[in-house]
């Protein structure tokens, strides 16, 4: 069974828009591109351990708890950017798609000064809640990076 | 009202050992010292015994700007040696981690066994006419080494004290916690802080700081006892505090931390120590963070942190551990970051010298947020360096204008 064009270039549009979301820290319109069920996770693979990591692990409930808490914290100043590489996308059972992309954490200083601050690969799960809409049904965020900046306290 | 620059650059008044020059944070030549007083001759945390669970395993570390390597030999002794190799002084092990029963240099082959004892010359032959070049006496150069409640501290100082007299009762609220089951580190990431690395130990020694961190003064400063809670001083500038009850359900979508709790505790419970001169173990009733820190410029240190559950526990329990680590002090967690920002911002302003001073002189009676811990700090520091952490380089400071000594100290 293959992907119809129309799903494929709305599953690329879907990934644009949740990158766009992150980056303009619209966290509201982040959750309507994922679905009820949604999961998102973070690892890093030590290579002083010999072992991945797990450094986030949400669901729903609790990104929004993380979202609402945000204005509250300290925070690095400045802008961040997701640079995701175009998505391998396979159709998968139950008529679900996975869709592996690099991404660099870009972050941008009020001075103007810019940074690389991690490098990593997304794999997502998306599934189409109605016939021509997909929605993130979970997101593993797997870093190269473990040394780390200051805090982000929002997802990769 | 503002102050002019003579009062600016005036030194606080208030004694000596209440404040700090901002030279010992900025100053080369304060830095190298410390690398040669400090670093080099006092205990310091290397790794966790976990990292190196079988025969053979090794990791490499720096310290001190030198090379180490930590080594479980094939009789499951725990030993440190200079990563370097006694030939032509290359790093022996270039990998963070690994597993050798010989120790062998890969630029020409020689080999080393656990003891450090040379044990292979590729074609040694080639040195018969140089008898001081042979197996006997080319061994690597060992570092003293003690492993303690699994941590293992090294001391490049063959002469340093042994490691419990340095340390004393220090790690007492430890024991239950870290010395009854088998822990294991989880968790290692690192973070390039912009600022030196004492800065970083203060944090986890100032706590009037807390007030700047959300998630602290809701689930701690707002707590019952946090005020109440004493700090113990050891002469070699070791801190602990009494243990309180943190109320994690006072922060947003958290819940109380009731389950898993280490041995020792009680649930929710917190304990810090901090060990002279930049290693702080916490605990926060189900899961323990270790950080060191690496001193590399005196502007730039490099944060370790780990954290650390029970070894061989249940995929479920690690997750929740994980979790409970990760919601105070992982990367993408609520309080270890922010407090980056803050050390950030004070190295910033103190990098030119705009910000002169910091002013520890709270007393509390020895509670939570007394800065005599600091002071305690800075005395041993001092003692150590020879010099005053207040005018580290003996400078000839600008007397206060008559005003503000009519003032007379801060009380």
């Amino acid at each position: 069974m293959s992907l119809a064009f129309e799903h494929a270039q709305a599953v690329h549009n879907l990934l644009a828009d949740v990158a766009s979301h992150l980056d303009a820290e619209q966290w509201d319109d982040f959750l309507t591109c994922c679905n009820g069920e949604f999961q998102y996770k973070v690892t890093a693979f030590s290579a002083d351990l010999g072992a991945d990591m797990v450094w986030l692990e949400h669901d729903v409930k609790e990104l929004k708890e993380m979202f609402s808490m945000i204005p509250k914290h300290v925070r690095m100043r400045g802008v961040l950017r997701r640079h995701v590489s175009p998505a391998r996308i396979t159709l998968i059972d139950g008529g679900e798609v996975s869709a592996a992309s690099t991404v660099l954490l870009v972050h941008t200083a009020e001075s103007g000064e810019t940074k690389v601050i991690a490098s990593g690969r997304y794999f997502d799960r998306i599934a189409f809640d109605a016939p021509d809409t997909p929605r993130l049904v979970s997101r593993h965020v797997a870093l190269d990076t473990i040394t780390w900046n200051p805090g982000l306290h929002v997802p990769v | 009202m503002s102050r002019n620059s003579r009062e600016w650059e005036a030194p606080p008044q208030v004694p000596a050992d209440h404040y700090v020059s901002s030279d010992i944070y900025v100053e080369q030549e304060v830095f190298d010292l410390e690398i040669d007083r400090i670093f080099r001759c006092q205990w310091k945390f290397a790794c966790h015994e976990s990292e190196l669970p079988e025969k053979g395993d090794f990791r490499t570390v720096n310290h001190a700007e030198w090379p180490l390597l930590i080594h479980r030999g094939m009789d499951g002794v725990v030993r440190a040696f200079l990563n370097v190799c006694s030939h032509r002084s290359s790093l022996v092990a270039t990998a963070p981690r690994g597993n050798a029963k010989v120790l062998t240099c890969f630029f020409h082959l020689w080999g080393f066994d656990s003891t450090g004892a040379c044990t292979e010359i590729t074609k040694p032959d080639g040195y018969s006419q140089c008898g001081a070049v042979s197996k006997g006496n080319m061994g690597l150069r060992e570092v003293k080494c003690s492993v303690s409640l699994g941590m293992v501290f090294v001391n490049m100082d063959d002469e340093a004290e042994e490691f419990d007299a340095y340390v004393g009762n220090a790690l007492e609220q430890l024991i239950e916690p870290m010395g009854t089951e088998p822990l294991e580190v989880f968790h290692l990431h690192r973070v390039q802080v912009n600022g030196n690395w004492k800065q970083w130990q203060e944090t986890n020694m100032e706590l009037y700081h807390e007030w700047g961190h959300v998630v602290n003064r809701t689930t701690s400063i707002m707590a019952k006892k946090y005020h109440e809670r004493e700090w113990s001083v050891h002469p070699n500038g070791h801190g602990w505090l009494a243990p309180f009850k943190v109320e994690y359900t006072n922060y947003k979508g958290w819940d109380q931390r009731d389950a898993l709790t280490l041995p020792g505790l009680t649930p929710g419970e917190f304990r810090v120590v901090d060990l002279f001169p930049n290693t702080t173990v916490i605990v926060r009733g189900s899961v323990i963070r270790i950080d060191t820190t690496i001193p590399v410029a005196p502007g730039i240190t490099i944060l370790e942190q780990r954290g650390l559950g029970i070894k061989g526990e249940s995929a479920e329990d690690r997750r929740t551990r994980q979790k409970h680590h990760n919601q105070f002090w992982g990367p993408l967690g609520r309080n270890l970051s922010e407090d980056v920002i803050f050390v950030d911002a004070v190295a910033q302003a103190n990098k030119r010298r705009a910000g002169l001073w910091g002013i520890f002189a709270r007393h509390e009676n020895m509670m939570s947020q007394d800065d005599e811990i600091m002071r305690a700090y800075y005395r041993v520091w001092s003692a150590m360096m020879g010099r005053p952490a207040s005018n580290p380089l003996g400078r000839d400071v600008v007397a206060a204008m008559p005003t503000m000594l009519m003032e007379g100290p801060v009380k």
